[in-house]
């Protein structure tokens, strides 16, 4: 079994590349809940959401979130009657939404939620929120602490990013199911999400880099150098005290890591990094990768 | 200015006929709101809803719920998930829901949140419920207590019934923007709605039987032909509540307050003073008929 940490913008289309090998069966995410947030009653969780419908086989794979084909009827309705959300939220991705706050709502734990709705869509693969605890990331901006979907996708790209706050009390801790299935797993694969936004919330969570110093780990960088990066991830990297760079992601796991890919053209050197080809505009590129990790997987623990 | 004490069906066939008649800014209605819940994460107001789409001209006439045209995708999803909502919540009736439940939990009070979804539709007669605490009804069933909503729409009242209850936290009083319209009001219109279910909670509200018994014309009528309503489940409702379901039962519930009870031409139950008309407001015809006499009642007042 292969573990996928994050189910961030760019993990994804790398999951859909490992999936063209392994049965679905074989592949488990731990999705980040820092983005987690409560809109119109329903439980949003973007990366949950992501892994599931992309399992679900029905992932907007042209956005990489949301559901294929889904309108917007209620959210579009929401203005002409005084309401309003701060970011579009589709019909059925509102069903899968309130679905799970009504399971929250009766005392279920966000993991057994996760998982009665796995079930109801029928996916083979497992699906994990890192915590049970309701830990939400905010970005301050120096005016106000936006919530981090609400960031991703409505704030101005010039948006200043102070810093990164967790306003929860206490550390959440990794659950149990998350436990085990990274002690059952063959290897754990750190996907090229943004680290600071979707990759330390989840190593940060009490037990998380005890767990992963046991097992084998490869990450993969999100920044391939030469191309300026998304204005967004630039912020949030530097709002965590590194740079949007190969060096500056690696120095974040450095203690978790065994292998380390960046670019194959990134100009930024880490010393022992694996270099491959990590763009993943389209699926041949995606499953390509997804080979190539594999190969170092089963060369590995061998 | 004309009030209306309404529920769900049978006031708002009325005040489509009233409409015609009316400059809609001289229409209050006071609603039912013991029919409220929280449901999915938002606000439902079923009667308040249906008066609102009602003068906001997108009311689904066909079932007298609902916005007309409506989809339900996330409601038909919803089900595939395993979640059922035991009614089927368009997906603009949930944007509503949604803004309304926003607004409450943002410490609105409900007539306020009533109001501004009111301005939004362009609605300009008043649509005020008829308290701002929360009370529902529920009934009794041999499996339980059980929500009114859930007895009516999920199991079509085919569940036997004993009794019906007001739960609240505090004893609900009527808002002061209702005890208003009633005494800016040439007239109060009781109508054709269940007694029991949406009448009696809006009388129960304290400070409603006093403005109505102080109303000098206070007009009611009967949503009754013989032992069966027009629509919906009053009869089983009315034995359960203790009173005859007919047009004497209902009489009994409002004669301390009106001064005129209308029931309709085919009613055998034959009540002392009643005026007859026609109340069977089939279609908007008959609805225009019936509000025109009972104007020329309100004009005599």
């Amino acid at each position: 079994m292969i573990t996928f940490l994050s189910a961030g913008p760019g993990v994804p289309a790398l999951i859909q590349g490992v999936r063209q090998i392994l049965y679905d069966s074989e592949i488990a995410v731990v999705a980040s809940t820092a983005g987690d947030c409560w809109v119109s009653g329903g439980h949003c969780a973007p990366e949950i959401d992501t892994a599931v419908f992309l399992f679900a086989g029905i992932l907007d794979t042209g956005r990489w979130w949301g559901i294929k084909g889904d309108t917007c009827i209620t959210h579009g309705y929401l203005p002409k009657v005084a309401g309003g959300e701060p970011f579009p939220v589709g019909d059925r991705a509102r069903a899968v939404q309130i679905a799970r706050a009504g399971l929250l709502n009766e005392g279920r734990t966000l993991t057994e939620a996760v998982q009665a709705q796995c079930r109801a869509l029928n996916i083979g693969a497992t699906v994990l929120p890192t915590t049970d605890t309701e830990a939400p990331l905010f970005v301050d901006t120096g005016t106000e602490r936006l919530p981090l979907l609400t960031y991703r996708m409505t704030a101005g790209a010039d948006t200043e990013v102070r810093e990164l706050v967790r306003t929860a009390p206490g550390s959440p801790a990794v659950t149990d199911e998350v436990r085990a299935v990274i002690e059952a797993s063959d290897a754990v694969v750190i996907g090229p999400a943004n680290p600071a936004a979707s990759v330390l919330p989840l190593l940060d969570c009490t037990g998380m880099r005890r767990l992963l110093r046991d097992r084998f780990v490869i990450a993969v960088s999100p920044f391939q150098g030469g191309v300026a990066p998304d204005p967004k991830d630039t912020a949030l990297m530097y709002a965590v005290g590194e740079t949007p760079t190969s060096p500056g992601v690696f120095r974040l796991y450095q203690d978790v890591v065994d292998v380390f890919v960046q670019d194959l053209h990134d100009p930024d050197e880490v010393a022992g990094s694996l270099r491959l080809e990590t763009h993943l505009l389209h699926e041949r590129q995606a499953e390509s990768l997804a080979w190539d990790i594999m190969a170092v997987i089963r060369h590995a623990v061998s | 200015m004309i009030t209306f004490l309404s529920g769900g069906t049978g006031t708002p066939k009325l005040l489509r006929g009233m409409l015609e008649l009316l400059e809609e800014r001289e229409i209050a209605v006071i609603v039912n709101t013991a029919e409220d819940m929280w449901l999915s994460g938002n606000h439902l107001s079923p009667d308040t809803d249906t008066v609102m789409y009602l003068f906001a001209g997108i009311l689904d006439t066909g079932q007298w719920w609902g916005i007309r045209n409506d989809t339900s995708i996330t409601h038909d999803l919803l089900a595939r998930l395993g979640i059922e909502e035991f009614i089927a919540v368009g997906d603009q009736d949930r944007a509503v829901h949604i803004a309304r439940g926003e607004m409450l939990r943002s410490g609105m009070r409900l007539t306020e949140a009533t109001s501004v979804l009111c301005r939004k539709f362009g609605v300009r007669a008043t649509v005020l419920p008829m308290t701002d605490s929360a009370v529902t009804t529920y009934v009794h069933t041999p499996r339980g207590e059980m929500h009114f909503q859930e007895y009516w729409v999920k199991h079509r009242g085919n569940v036997t019934i004993d009794g019906v209850v007001r739960r609240f936290r505090q004893p609900p009083v009527a808002t002061e923007e209702a005890i208003r319209a009633i005494e800016a009001s040439d007239a109060v219109v009781i109508g054709p709605s269940n007694p029991v279910t949406s009448i009696s909670p809006i009388l129960e509200c304290a400070g409603v039987r006093e403005a109505l018994r102080r109303h000098r014309c206070v007009v009611a009528i009967s949503p009754f032909i013989g032992d069966a309503p027009i629509s919906g489940p009053a009869a089983a409702l009315m034995q359960a509540f203790g009173k005859e379901p007919s047009s004497a039962g209902t009489y009994g519930l409002y004669e301390d307050l009106i001064d005129v009870f209308i029931q309709d031409i085919r009613d055998p139950v034959r009540i002392k003073g009643a005026l007859r008309r026609d109340t069977l407001m089939a279609y908007q015809g008959k609805s225009l008929d019936l509000a025109k006499s009972i104007m020329t009642l309100v004009y005599r007042c």
